[in-house]
């Protein structure tokens, strides 16, 4: 008994914590020379988040710059994990992958294929399905290493960027990467990764060191906005934001997204209004080999500006009208949105799966050409557009 | 009794759910629940009616009534066998839960070990001991379940639940067969029996532990695939533990994994405990010893021996789950001990009305 206390205190899986360093973002890219996995870790710097806001000690050489409080290494290798292990030469601490909580995947390897990060993803205990996935639009190096000006570590501010975009734009599609395996597992629904696209940065002008003057002040470097389409698990190309908007009315996936109509009465003077709440419903039809959907979306508005003095006092042919003008935006997304999934033949709305779902004989039918169906399928679509609210005025002020 | 025989039931077959893992009943796997509650119902009610006959009586001690000794014997044998094994199973799986999710390093031997250790401090105190360990895991163990699935309904998409039964009715079936084999646990029903106070409720209780256990089953498996994804769940080790996993309700509030394993570790433990008490009473019994105690410490130690080298890897221990085998080994180790035990029993119960003697119970 004595000594199987002793054995209790001391596990086998001892761990110290200050051996470790929590990662807390990490990419895939691949090398193309090589064709080998590249793996960038964004780790939390120990020192770095220590010293936060002193300024550096009295001692040192004055030029001594604060520590980063994040710090990319990255490494190559044959498989994704492979890369991981291989960045422990790199590193002077044991690296604890628990806290990833922003998976980035560089538009090379996802057009190469995203199985193998996936199933790394699932099987490897400390790396969590609960994370954020995105494909990056440019440089992944560059995206690791960007600052982000209100965040203190680049991966935290985009798991953050990219999942409370949601409260104020449906251009992204927020989801974890659980939702990702899920779909991919899914017949007749193909996946949709949101994009993160990293902004150039101005070149600083060379043979002009260390300018004195105020510091500029830092720019955004990176945009949360549109998808990368799949096919399988390949992608196949970028939604853009207005498409990724059409998905979520198609998906009734828009939370919050604003729109602008002009306004009726007054050309070129526009208003805008804001979706507060939206549902869609798919319904297939099938007949013999002839398959249509039918999409019916309702949403519900506000208004948030007008630049054109209306009056919205009261139910009006004007608000019937704006509402008209609403559901024919909403039309327009959709089918760009529709359009473009035909031409990639990406079921990225699961009409297949709907199909599955709800007709499983004509699905068993269907299935083995449902690629050469998808790209044909016409879709109607059905939109109710109501604006509901008028914020807290009811018109303009009367200038006099 | 009722805790210990719905925590012994709820406790494997949700950290396993064979129901999904081991047939293709995908998204139909809470039907597979229904039938092998259904399955596992009839079963407990074959093996607890025959004891009811003898309330005061152990299978061990009515079986050599019946049969006569060295039959009786035998069969009393093969139940202690039952035990045994499925103790050393449970306990492996909890073991490879524990590594593979947490603790990849610690040896296999330890975590055995240590519960085995609890355990049989609890056996070795008798049934009522394991019994108020039960009634105290109990509401811990509920409430960490419920607390699991209520946390994962936001994540809940019941459309992953759809098309329904659309595959026929088949994989459904074969999907209820392995739980319908772990049923083997009730067969403790015959040692605990004669325990409680009144033992011919025993049955009753031991098939509302069924239904108790088989709602639990049906529940977790709705949520876990409408979380998971059919295809996600179903190519889990550990699907419910992968579904907890997968939980986040808030920024502060996920990665609560810790709680399922924990309730799962209690349960193990009023398992295991009830087993091993189970195994050394009705070894005791077989050999004619008057104390079961001085024989729980040679059996713990089998038992952590089996578990580890009985099977020697995931895969060994995922293709003895595999309906065509664990269905028949199974449905062996019940039906035919009990149908000769039922059989005799009928013979018997017949040759004492013709004699017009007793009633076939009282005189055996």
């Amino acid at each position: 008994m004595l000594c199987l206390a002793v054995m209790a205190g001391g596990c086998w899986n001892v761990r110290e914590p200050e051996n470790l360093v929590h990662v807390l973002g990490v990419a895939f890219d691949l090398d193309e020379e090589t064709g080998l996995f590249k793996v960038y870790a964004q780790v939390a710097n120990p020192i770095g988040m220590a010293g936060g806001g002193a300024a550096p000690g009295g001692g040192g050489d004055g030029g001594a710059q604060m520590k980063k409080p994040f710090w990319v290494v990255s490494a190559r290798g044959d498989t994704p994990f492979g890369a991981m292990r291989n960045l422990a030469p790199l590193t002077t601490r044991e690296l604890f992958w628990a806290h990833t909580t922003v998976l980035v995947i560089s538009e090379k390897l996802a057009r190469r294929g995203i199985l193998p990060i996936i199933d790394l993803f699932e099987r490897e205990r400390q790396l969590r399905m609960i994370v954020r996935p995105v494909v990056a639009e440019g440089d992944v190096g560059k995206l690791m290493e960007a600052e982000f000006p209100l965040e203190s570590i680049g991966a935290q501010g985009m798991a953050r960027g990219v999942s409370v975009i949601k409260f104020q734009r449906s251009i992204f599609p927020v989801q974890f990467l659980t939702e990702v395996v899920a779909t991919l597992s899914e017949p007749g629904r193909e996946v949709l990764i949101g994009r993160i696209e990293v902004l150039a940065e101005e070149d600083p002008k060379p043979g002009a060191p260390s300018q004195p003057g105020p510091p500029k002040p830092p720019k955004p470097p990176a945009k949360i906005s549109g998808a990368a389409v799949f096919r399988k698990d390949r992608m196949v190309g970028w939604l853009t934001e207005r498409e990724v908007r059409g998905w979520h009315w198609v998906a009734g996936r828009a939370f919050r997204e604003t729109l602008i109509l002009s306004a009726p009465d007054d050309k070129g003077k526009l208003l805008t209004v804001e979706v507060t709440a939206s549902s869609s419903k798919m319904e297939p039809v099938v007949e013999g080999s002839n398959v249509r959907m039918k999409v019916t979306v309702k949403a519900e508005d506000r208004i948030q500006d007008e630049t054109a003095p209306e009056d919205l006092t009261v139910e009006s042919e004007l608000v019937r009208s704006l509402n008209r003008r609403l559901a024919q935006v909403i039309r327009n997304d959709m089918e760009m949105a529709i359009a473009k999934a035909q031409e990639f033949r990406a079921d990225i709305f699961g009409f297949g799966y709907s199909i599955y779902r709800t007709r499983y004989r004509d699905w068993t039918r269907l299935k083995d050409r449902w690629d050469e169906i998808f790209p044909k399928v016409p879709v109607e679509l059905d939109v109710e557009a109501s604006i509901r609210r008028t914020g807290l005025i009811t018109k303009s002020v009367t200038v006099r | 009794m009722l805790f210990i025989l719905f925590i012994m039931r709820s406790t494997i077959v949700i950290a396993f759910m064979p129901v999904l893992t081991t047939a293709n009943a995908a998204q139909d796997a809470w039907a597979s629940a229904v039938v092998a509650g259904v399955g596992a119902l009839v079963l407990v009610i074959v093996i607890g009616a025959l004891g009811t006959r003898f309330p005061d009586q152990t299978l061990m001690e009515y079986s050599q009534k019946l049969v006569g000794t060295i039959l009786g014997k035998i069969i009393s044998l093969i139940y202690l066998w039952v035990f045994l094994f499925l103790a050393a199973i449970d306990l492996r799986i909890y073991g490879e839960a524990l590594i593979t999710g947490f603790i990849p390093e610690t040896p296999l031997v330890f975590i055995v070990t240590s519960m085995v250790i609890a355990s049989a401090f609890a056996a070795y105190s008798g049934i009522e001991a394991i019994g108020r360990n039960a009634d105290f895991i109990f509401p811990v163990f509920v409430a960490m379940i419920v607390a699991s699935l209520l946390a994962a309904i936001p994540q809940m998409q019941l459309m992953r639940l759809q098309p329904v039964l659309a595959r026929g009715i088949r994989p459904v079936l074969v999907g209820a067969i392995t739980p319908v084999a772990i049923t083997l646990q009730m067969l403790t029903l015959t040692l605990l029996a004669p325990s409680v106070l009144q033992p011919r409720k025993a049955t009753r209780t031991a098939v509302w532990a069924i239904i108790g256990a088989s709602l639990v089953l049906v529940a977790s498996t709705v949520v876990t695939v409408a979380v998971l994804g059919v295809d996600p769940s179903a190519r889990s080790v550990f699907p419910f533990f992968r579904m907890v996993r997968a939980i986040r309700l808030t920024e502060f509030l996920e990665r609560i994994e810790a709680l399922a394993m924990f309730a799962w570790g209690f349960g193990l433990f009023v398992g295991v405990s009830t087993f091993l008490y189970c195994g050394a009473r009705g070894l005791s019994q077989v050999l004619n010893l008057n104390d079961y105690r001085p024989l729980i410490g040679p059996m713990a130690v089998i038992w952590i021996v089996l578990s580890i080298h009985g099977v020697t890897d995931m895969f060994q221990l995922r293709s003895f789950f595999r309906p065509e085998v664990a269905g028949p080994y199974a449905l062996l180790l019940i039906l035919v001990p009990q149908g000769i035990l039922w059989a005799a029993y009928a013979v018997r119960r017949l040759a004492a009305r013709e004699s017009g003697g007793q009633e076939g119970r009282a005189k055996p």
